[in-house]
């Protein structure tokens, strides 16, 4: 209940949370991730990107065989 | 050689050496603040005074800029139209660069700086738009790929709140 009424708190005080539409969407993202991310730092954040774009790269380079 | 992956730290050390004053925007600013989203490009506002764009101007050299918007002919990057505000979006030696001249509602450099954060990352330092900013641009923009990021940056931001 705590938590709720902190994020009520935030979308009230910030005006860039209170588009209702877009609001209602965001409870439909899985906040695990954002979690995971917000316990690295921003260099580990950028450096994750950048591996996964590198991994990304190189599964470009293959071919489904079947 | 253009490469057609991106390597971000090459070019914020290429534009530290050459003086360069920009604003990361965009995706990566959204992954560096903590929304778990993948982008492909990096998305840069430059200053566009005369002495920054010269330097501008020597960095892309260095990183063998050209417009990847032409397939069938090599453009190289001009000062005079980096000095508009247009989006040049190009290729470079460490993957493709989007440098823009306004964003959103007309933002440019000086007016994004009061919605921005410093990254220090060794000795780079790295000028970040903040995440409220994002938001806010992301939703002025209005555009089907914005549209579904959306959601992530706002959670993202509720987030980051509760854990202040």
């Amino acid at each position: 209940m705590e938590d709720l009424s902190q994020n009520h708190q935030n979308k009230k005080d910030n005006p860039v949370l209170q588009q209702d539409g877009q609001q209602s969407k965001a409870e439909e993202v899985d906040v695990t991730l954002i979690q995971w991310m917000l316990t690295l730092t921003p260099l580990e954040r950028l450096q994750n990107l950048q591996r996964h774009l590198s991994m990304l790269e190189r599964l470009k380079n293959g071919k489904f065989i079947h | 050689m253009a490469n057609s992956s991106t390597d971000f730290f090459q070019v914020f050390e290429v534009f530290a050496k050459h003086k360069v004053k920009y604003i990361l925007v965009g995706g990566v600013s959204a992954v560096l603040h903590g929304a778990p989203v993948t982008t492909f490009d990096l998305d840069l506002v430059h200053n566009r005074a005369e002495e920054n764009i010269e330097n501008l101007f020597q960095a892309l050299q260095e990183l063998h800029a050209f417009y990847r918007t032409r397939r069938d002919i090599r453009i190289e990057p001009v000062k005079n139209a980096l000095a508009g505000p247009g989006h040049h979006l190009f290729l470079t030696d460490a993957g493709p660069l989007d440098l823009l001249g306004v964003i959103g509602d007309n933002l440019d450099y000086q007016g994004l700086l009061q919605d921005t954060e410093i990254l220090q990352v060794g000795d780079l330092e790295i000028r970040v738009q903040n995440l409220e900013s994002l938001i806010r641009v992301k939703q002025f923009i209005g555009r089907e790929k914005d549209k579904a990021i959306l959601p992530i940056l706002i959670k993202t931001l509720e987030e980051k709140k509760k854990n202040k």
